[in-house]
């Protein structure tokens, strides 16, 4: 009987030989569930496990989610600006048509929520206060969407800036003021309460056209502290401090959940940065390597280890098999068939632990994140990607390739008389 | 072979033409070699055992050959050498026409895959395969397609008896049904010799009977060499070569 060489021989004679691989893997499950086998299955799993783990915590580092759980925020800011003018205006230079451009922002896929940020120092009088005080006072333009300005809501202030009126000024003014918790107190003032206000940079007075419209819970403060903070609409605080001209702000504030974001952000302004909050940072994140660099190193650890583990049980495998290669080559199966067999049971046993690892690391970072999350309110730490499966596998079979030598050669020195005599 | 198969049928010469011919055979093993442990000393001492000894025997189509000898005699030796596992130290092992101990290894398991079959007497059979499976093994070689190595397997099991067994796991049958898958395995590739060592070595006498039955039937088509210390396996032989110590001791027909 003589071998078929056609296309179709070949395929039959590959998928014969994968089956009987197969079928090899199987056979040394039969001694119970902690055997060779399963053994190396767990470990492959394990490693592979911890490798995609450890590659979605990097994933979530590089796209900044870990920082920021969903919400993250960006600052477009001119590029000569520091970080305290991101605080407070000292005379920076400012950007422009922001009004425009305001609608341009919010119109980029992902972004939640944008506005322009004009801070300038105002002296506001409660009606039941003693004297002025000067507050930290932010012009906004407040959108549908909830947002904090300097840890202030906005959404006690009507969405829009009506007094701007298409740059004419001559909308009619909210009056609303949205004081912060600080500010409140030390204006002594409550919702419903009218203000007085005024400008020390122009000198502007305005009597009884403003009153507060909400007031921060006393809990929540900004996150530059206690400050005494009062956001109010931008065109309102332009027209007060003289900013109108230009339609001016120091700088746009954008909250998006999409990190991609970013990059459609630096085209808007010519001149200007866009400040992430870990951005404030004197070692940003992004700017760093060191998610690539975890991810490689846990790489080049698993592969390691897991090629060792492979390539020692499989050789202990083929060890113990030399009976059955013998028997496979006293039947006239080729050299070649035969070190196939053996391969495709390493790979095979490489690629099951690998999928077996990718759900191992599914559950792990669903349990991990959420552990953070609800049980030490962290946000979370883990981003799994399906690619991510895809990788676990590829690096599993990866593992496996790299281990066939050793098992390949101990099946290659199987003696077949010696072995059929024992 | 069943017919309407498309597996390919080796040719066949003329019946009287020995399938298998070897003449003065001798085989040494190595026993022990001892070097120096000085780099600069290369010699090294060789022991070495002889196991078989100008051995010659032509095996032809339809006959059963046995050979005969007590426990490490030589006859698995020979039968390996048969088979070419290893070449022989001197002599030469003819199989359909090519000479063993001139082929390369890969060579020589081509050449069993195409005119061999084998029996053990430990069967063999791989215990995570069916009955049918472990017949149709070697056609994987071939390439048969699948289904063309179940229907082969399954003809085959059903000449042997074991057509309400093909599904059956080797732990599930007992040892003469093994056995009998076993020869079954060895025919599937339509071979033109069967090299049996101890096929009854591991079987009651009842069982080992049947076995014989099944072997004895396969012979008008093939030739079989049948190795055992069993005088009563021996008596379905046509000619016996009995060894002792390596050498030929006897020949003579199996009437003995």
């Amino acid at each position: 009987m003589a071998p078929a060489d056609d296309a179709g021989s070949v395929l039959a004679r590959w998928r014969g030989v994968l089956g009987l691989a197969g079928r090899r893997l199987l056979r040394r499950t039969d001694n119970g569930l902690f055997n060779r086998v399963t053994v190396t299955v767990l470990v492959v799993a394990v490693t592979v496990a911890l490798l995609v783990v450890v590659t979605g915590v990097s994933a979530g580092l590089a796209s900044e989610s870990t920082v920021r759980s969903d919400a993250a925020d960006y600052w477009i800011v001119p590029e000569s600006a520091n970080t305290l003018t991101s605080v407070v205006s000292v005379q920076g230079p400012q950007l422009g048509d922001v009004h425009r451009r305001t609608d341009e922002i919010r119109s980029i896929a992902g972004v939640t929520a944008a506005t322009p940020v004009l801070v300038e120092v105002l002296r506001i009088r409660a009606e039941n206060g003693e004297r002025p005080e000067f507050v930290l006072a932010i012009g906004v333009i407040p959108g549908e969407a909830p947002a904090r300005v300097a840890g202030v809501p906005t959404s006690g202030l009507a969405p829009g800036d009506p007094h701007y009126s298409d740059g004419s000024y001559d909308g009619p003014v909210t009056g609303e003021v949205a004081l912060s918790g600080a500010a409140a107190d030390l204006l002594n003032a409550s919702a419903g309460d009218d203000l007085t206000v005024g400008s020390p940079a122009t000198g502007t007075v305005a009597y009884s056209e403003y009153s507060v419209a909400a007031v921060s819970e006393p809990g929540a403060q900004s996150p530059r502290g206690s400050l005494p903070v009062a956001v109010v609409h931008l065109s309102e605080l332009q027209s007060l401090s003289g900013a109108a001209d230009g339609d001016g702000a120091d700088q746009f504030l954008v909250q998006t959940n999409s990190p991609g974001v970013r990059s459609e952000l630096q085209g808007t302004y010519p001149g200007t940065t866009v400040v992430s909050r870990g951005g404030l940072n004197p070692e940003p994140i992004l700017s760093s390597d060191l998610p690539l660099a975890i991810s490689g190193t846990a790489l080049l650890v698993v592969v390691v280890i897991g090629t060792l583990f492979v390539a020692t049980t499989m050789g202990l495998e083929a060890e113990a098999d030399r009976q059955f290669l013998a028997v496979l080559a006293a039947l006239g199966l080729s050299k070649r068939t035969r070190l196939a067999v053996v391969a495709g049971t390493t790979l095979g046993l490489a690629a099951v632990g690998g999928v077996v690892g990718v759900g191992l690391a599914a559950v792990s970072a669903a349990a991990l994140n959420w552990l953070l999350t609800t049980q030490f309110s962290l946000p979370a730490v883990v981003r799994l990607h399906p690619l991510l499966g895809v990788y676990g596998i590829g690096v599993a079979i990866l593992m496996g390739l790299f281990a066939l030598p050793y098992p390949l050669r101990v099946a290659s020195e199987t003696a077949t008389s010696r072995e059929l005599r024992r | 072979m069943a017919p309407g198969t498309a597996i390919q049928t080796a040719e066949r010469g003329d019946s009287s033409d020995p399938l298998l011919r070897c003449t003065d055979v001798t085989h040494e093993y190595v026993r022990g070699r001892t070097s120096s442990w000085l780099p600069w000393r290369s010699d090294t001492v060789t022991a070495t055992a002889t196991a078989l000894s100008d051995v010659s025997i032509a095996v032809t189509r339809g006959e059963i050959v046995g050979i005969a000898g007590p426990s490490g005699s030589g006859k698995s030796t020979l039968l390996h050498l048969l088979a070419g596992f290893f070449p022989p130290s001197a002599g030469e092992i003819e199989l359909a026409g090519r000479e063993l101990g001139s082929l390369s290894r890969t060579e020589r398991t081509v050449l069993r895959h195409r005119h061999l079959g084998m029996v053990f007497q430990g069967f063999h059979l791989l215990p995570t395969l069916s009955a049918r499976a472990n017949v149709a093994l070697p056609l994987i070689q071939l390439g048969v397609p699948r289904s063309e190595r179940r229907a082969r397997a399954e003809s085959l099991l059903e000449q042997v008896g074991l057509g309400d067994r093909l599904t059956h796991r080797p732990g599930q049958l007992s040892g003469g049904e093994q056995q009998r898958v076993a020869i079954a395995r060895a025919l599937v590739t339509d071979p033109d010799v069967i090299l049996a060592d101890e096929p009854t070595g591991e079987l009651d006498s009842e069982t080992g009977e049947t076995v014989l039955d099944v072997l004895t039937g396969v012979v008008d088509e093939t030739a079989v060499v049948l190795a055992s210390h069993d005088r009563a396996a021996l008596a379905v032989a046509d000619r016996r070569l009995e060894i002792v110590d390596g050498q030929v001791t006897v020949r003579g027909d199996g009437s003995g």
